[in-house]
């Protein structure tokens, strides 16, 4: 199995560095093959809005940067992980950067009804899962639900599943490593 | 009761710019407020936040606003990354300062969707935002069928956006008083101004000619990355 690891850590001491190090560790241990993204460090530019995507290199985005080859590193991941601080109920702007830039690539423009609301068409038959684990300083009631909520409404919109769960700044390494594990098998990975 | 605002700062959060939906909506609203007579300004983020510099002046005019308007395009369910970089850079900046700001905080957020309920968690983000700087939280708009607008003034548009003007108008009038936006703007807000099935149908062919400028209409479900899926 390959995985795909979008880290979106705000800074070098971000508790996202530490989910992503255990992560990495179990997913490895597992014997599956790992390629991670560290975004900070990575030269990202903004999406355009252009919807060169769609209309004139489709598939492909038409910005030549770090996130060009996201879309071909996602479709040869069988699961995709999306680490991020949670602020304001939402993924960070380091991680949003490269969703912003590979989620249209992913898709086709063409409008198609599923389950009653409108969505972008399917580009390919089958995408990867999208396992996200958000950091959040403390027990936020209302940012965890919106976040968990965002996390179901991306799976719908990217015709794939989508699993969360939310990891606490104040957590000991066990109770971190004991929910990465947890997350690991809601996902169906371990 | 908030207080009555003086001044007004629209934030285009869109990556479009001026020729973008969110310009369109966050301008007319912007017009009545001055008609109310609030000072008002407006930035496009897309062209803001390259520098320290442009980011320092961003800030000063939030500083000098008692109204933040973020008008924003709807980007995989949640707002584009330079309008989230745009919050984070004011939380931070709100929370080095010893005193609490008193100001209004108030969103309007479109689709390229025809309903206006995909909006809905990226709203409830700019709410929570509101919570955690401590701006009171005005409410927010949304609308679906955004796609159609794509920069025009809303004043040159008729009656396909009857709904919106009428929403953005009694928004307005409310902002103004220092009140939040009423249920009535909310609903009309989400209202398209024909239906559904035209809106898609009028879309997926409008992809295709938008398409052949440049390509086939078969190019258009190429599949790049296909080999490499296992």
């Amino acid at each position: 199995m390959k995985a795909l690891v979008l880290n979106g850590s705000e800074n070098e001491k971000s508790t996202v560095n530490t989910v992503s190090d255990y992560l990495v560790d179990f997913l490895r241990m597992d014997n599956h093959k790992v390629d991670v993204m560290v975004l900070r460090n990575e030269k990202i530019a903004p999406c355009l809005g252009c919807f060169g995507c769609w209309l004139r290199t489709p598939g492909k985005c038409v910005i030549n940067d770090a996130a060009s080859d996201l879309p071909r590193k996602i479709m040869q991941s069988d699961f995709v992980f999306l680490l991020t601080p949670v602020t304001f109920g939402m993924y960070s702007s380091q991680l949003k950067k490269a969703m912003d830039r590979y989620a249209c690539p992913l898709l086709l423009p063409f409008f198609q009804k599923i389950d009653g609301e409108v969505h972008h068409a399917k580009r390919y038959d089958k995408n990867p899962k999208l396992v996200a684990v958000g950091v959040l300083p403390g027990p936020d009631e209302e940012s965890e639900s919106n976040f968990s909520t965002l996390m179901s409404r991306n799976g719908i919109n990217l015709h794939t599943t989508a699993v969360s769960s939310i990891v606490y700044r104040t957590d000991k390494s066990d109770a971190i490593k004991q929910k990465v594990i947890s997350t690991l098998s809601k996902a169906g990975v371990a | 009761m908030m207080q009555k605002p003086t001044s007004a700062a629209l934030l285009v959060g869109s990556p479009k710019g001026p020729n973008s939906t969110s310009n369109s909506l966050g301008t007319f609203l912007l017009e009545k407020l001055q008609e109310k007579g609030i000072a008002t300004q407006k930035t496009y983020l897309c062209q803001n936040l390259g520098s320290e510099e442009k980011k320092a002046n961003l800030l000063r005019l939030v500083d000098k606003s008692d109204l933040i308007i973020l008008a924003f395009p709807l980007y995989v369910d949640c707002l584009h990354t330079t309008a989230i970089e745009t919050l984070e850079l004011i939380a931070e900046h709100e929370k080095g300062k010893r005193q609490k700001s008193t100001k209004i905080f108030a969103a309007i957020a479109n689709s390229g969707f025809p309903e206006a309920i995909h909006n809905s968690k990226a709203l409830e983000v700019c709410r929570l935002f509101a919570k955690q700087v401590g701006f009171e939280w005005a409410g927010g708009l949304a609308m679906g069928g955004g796609g159609m607008i794509s920069g025009q003034p809303l004043t040159e548009m008729g009656g396909q956006v009857r709904n919106q003007t009428k929403a953005l108008a009694i928004a307005a009038e409310a902002l103004a008083n220092g009140e939040p936006i009423p249920d009535s703007a909310i609903v009309s807000m989400s209202k398209l101004g024909f239906p559904k099935l035209i809106y898609t149908w009028m879309g997926n062919r409008n992809w295709k000619q938008q398409a052949k400028k440049n390509i086939s209409v078969k190019e258009m479900y190429n599949q790049p990355c296909k080999e490499m899926h296992s």
